[in-house]
């Protein structure tokens, strides 16, 4: 039986890397022994996440480590450094420090780190597994030996099994007017300051009673209170920003929603878009990182060099042109239906024991 | 191209259209961008300046004499101290849920919590050795000193007023020190209905080793579990104490961790019989209604191939047995369900 473990640098519930690592452990364990192991953790992880301090003492004989790249941390640095099992790498990209320069300069020297630190695996890592083509092109300019692309194990259909929260479908029912959604948390690569520009235009110029609900946590204080000042500033009283929000009022969020917006410029994956698209929700992007990859034509997908002005248009199609909703809905449901997370998963537990 | 790449590029012809009509002002992207960056360039700039810079940017205190620190020391309004003893009080009671609020914001915003570090250090600081700072600090506590002196001065600060103001202060004490929170169901009064047989569920199982009691074993071992592992899985006292999302979730793992052929048997009140709604556990708050029809959906969306229902033995019906017979079937249906679920 083989006992192969999974490092990353922090834990959290709803993480994308998280659900990710937790998803995969079941794949492992149907190969043999398998834990997640975090350098950081959330306490309502307790139990299903391991300190990275007590790897010694839990996990036993180990034949590989499928280590979790999304951003530098010393700690797992140094662990690696003293561990002598075969490494495979599952790259779940890492966002530009430019992004974050200006308004978080340590964070940003964190991302840094961890894509220098990135850099220093390629001699070790057996095989480094990227979530999306974009984010193997990067692997391969680093000179990773062996790189292999595996999409994530995503199944939005689960998700609509949730039950959705019952005070939030009821307030967001009673909003009068369509309602376009964003999903994701608040930072300064997602952008979220260039879609209030193209909601601004839409409301001001081609449909006032369309709202804009935003579900994220505000990590970065700083761009998020740049980003209300700008609501306030253009006078839009229909944006909600509802900060983090559990699953079932996700659920009712994604229910409600009559289309998912994302401006974001920086992307591994998205999981996001498939989301809104098991829910039947028409989705609009922006041409950037793996974004285009994850959307797969399934949507409107506006050229990174358009500007907000063809994104409003954009939205106002898809709330008012029941053609093109309908096509876009429709693209959508194909593209989740073709969706196998089983399959995926186990393609992505093979593609990282790989090498063994 | 696909239907939503030409849509788009008409879309983006309306664009180039309406700006040519004039319907969307020039330049209105670049001024939208541009007054992003001057917000960002607001926010970065506040970096440099001290804790009581950026609150007076942001805070707007009226600013009060220091002299009239010594004008409510020698205050002889009649009632005055004890006016100022009952608002006292209020304050307390409006700083308690004030704090509270400030306890909760802090947490989620933690960077909030540098903010408040450096104030407590410049506040120190002014303490110790008198600066602008501590005259700041001064002019905040001469407008709630202030503050407190208006009652005093207020029409209600005669006798009668203060004695009614006293009153009100008692009434609304009273009223919060009886508001003590009682369950709304006498836990002695709950009879359980007629219990499980161990014997019945092992029957059930027979053959299907290993077998996980989730009620001796708790829902969290489930989860250590390999998938398609076990040959069974019990829990007669646990579905009713889950919520319906933490109940979807455990058909959903139970699924993954029994093998094909593995058996789920879960037990609860049957919710259909009012006999058992009336007599056992199912009224009590920590325990929801769960009906059969709605597990055994759950079981197969799960992926169960095969769901039943078997019902537990119905309850002696008191008193002989001359009820009307549709009035007994709808009284004395059986108290509690085994839902047989096989993969």
């Amino acid at each position: 039986m083989t006992a192969v473990h999974q490092v990353l640098a922090a834990a959290a519930p709803g993480d994308a890397t998280t659900n990710a690592a937790l998803d995969l452990r079941r794949a492992l364990r149907s190969r043999g022994r398998s834990e997640v192991f975090a350098a950081h953790f959330a306490p309502e992880l307790a139990g299903r996440v391991h300190p990275l301090a007590d790897f010694a003492r839990l996990a036993g004989r180990t034949d590989r480590l499928v280590v979790h790249v999304s951003i530098g941390e010393p700690l797992l640095t140094s662990f690696l450094e003293e561990r002598s099992e075969p490494v495979s790498v599952l790259y779940h990209n890492i966002t530009p420090a430019a992004a974050f320069a200006p308004w978080d300069p340590g964070f940003a020297r964190l991302l840094d780190e961890g894509r220098r630190w990135l850099a220093s695996l390629a001699g070790r890592a057996e095989v480094a597994v990227a979530l999306s083509r974009f984010s193997a092109a990067e692997l391969g300019s680093l000179g990773f030996r062996r790189v292999l692309v595996a999409p994530l194990p995503v199944d939005p259909r689960r998700l609509r099994a949730t039950v959705p929260d019952l005070f939030w479908s009821v307030r967001l029912a009673g909003l009068d007017g369509p309602a376009i959604l964003h999903v994701g948390q608040v930072l300064p690569h997602k952008r979220l300051d260039w879609l209030v520009m193209a909601y601004h235009a839409l409301v001001t110029h081609l449909l006032p009673e369309a709202h804009l609900v935003v579900v994220g946590a505000q990590r970065q204080p700083r761009f998020a209170a740049a980003v209300r000042r700008l609501v306030a500033d253009l006078n839009l009283p229909r944006v909600h920003l509802l900060g983090p929000v559990a699953q079932s009022v996700l659920v009712a969020a994604y229910r409600r929603a009559s289309v998912l917006a994302t401006a974001s410029e920086h992307e591994g994956y998205c999981v996001p878009l498939l989301e809104a698209m098991a829910f039947g929700v028409p989705v609009l992007a922006r041409a950037f990182a793996a974004v285009p990859e994850t959307l797969g034509g399934a949507g409107v997908l506006i050229p990174a060099d358009d500007g907000p002005l063809v994104a409003a248009e954009a939205l106002a199609g898809l709330l008012t042109d029941p053609a093109l909703r309908e096509e876009a809905v429709d693209r959508g449901r194909e593209r989740v239906a073709a969706l196998d997370p089983a399959a995926a998963r186990s393609a992505l537990a093979g593609a990282l024991l790989g090498a063994a | 191209m696909s239907d939503l790449d030409q849509a788009l590029e008409r879309l983006r012809a309306r664009v180039d259209e309406r700006r040519r009509a004039g319907d969307y002002p020039p330049g209105l992207e670049e001024e939208l961008a541009s007054h992003f960056e001057q917000i960002a360039g607001e926010r970065l700039a506040g970096e440099g300046l001290t804790i009581r810079e950026q609150l007076e940017r942001e805070v707007h205190l009226p600013v009060v004499d220091p002299e009239r620190l010594a004008a409510v020391a020698s205050s002889f309004v009649p009632g005055g101290p004890r006016v100022q003893g009952m608002v006292a009080r209020l304050l307390q009671r409006q700083a308690a849920g004030i704090l509270g609020q400030v306890a909760a914001l802090t947490s989620n915003l933690w960077r909030g919590l540098e903010v408040v570090a450096g104030a407590a250090d410049e506040a120190i600081g002014a303490i110790s050795a008198p600066s602008p700072s501590f005259a700041h600090l001064v002019a905040v506590v001469d407008a709630l000193v202030e503050r407190v002196a208006s009652y005093e001065r207020a029409p209600a600060a005669t006798p009668e007023g203060v004695a009614e103001l006293a009153r009100r202060v008692e009434r609304l004490e009273r009223a919060e020190a009886s508001r003590v929170p009682r369950p709304w169901f006498r836990p002695g009064s709950l009879v359980e209905g007629p219990a499980e047989d161990p014997e019945r569920w092992r029957r059930l199982l027979e053959g299907c080793q290993p077998v996980l009691d989730l009620d001796e074993e708790g829902s969290a071992s489930l989860e250590q579990a390999v998938d398609a592992s076990l040959g069974g899985v019990v829990a007669l006292d646990l579905v009713e104490r889950l919520g319906a999302q933490e109940l979807l979730d455990l058909v959903r793992e139970t699924a993954d961790k029994l093998r094909p052929g593995g058996r789920l048997v879960a037990g609860a009140t049957n919710p259909r019989s009012l006999w058992g709604l009336a007599h056992g556990s199912a009224g009590r708050p920590d325990r929801a209604l769960v009906d059969p029809g709605w597990l055994s959906l759950c079981c197969r969306e799960a992926g169960f191939s095969s769901v039943e229902v078997e019902w537990g033995p119905a309850p002696e019906p008191p008193g002989g047995a001359d009820q009307d017979g549709e009035l007994r079937r709808l009284v004395f249906a059986p108290t509690r369900y085994l839902l047989v679920a096989t993969r």
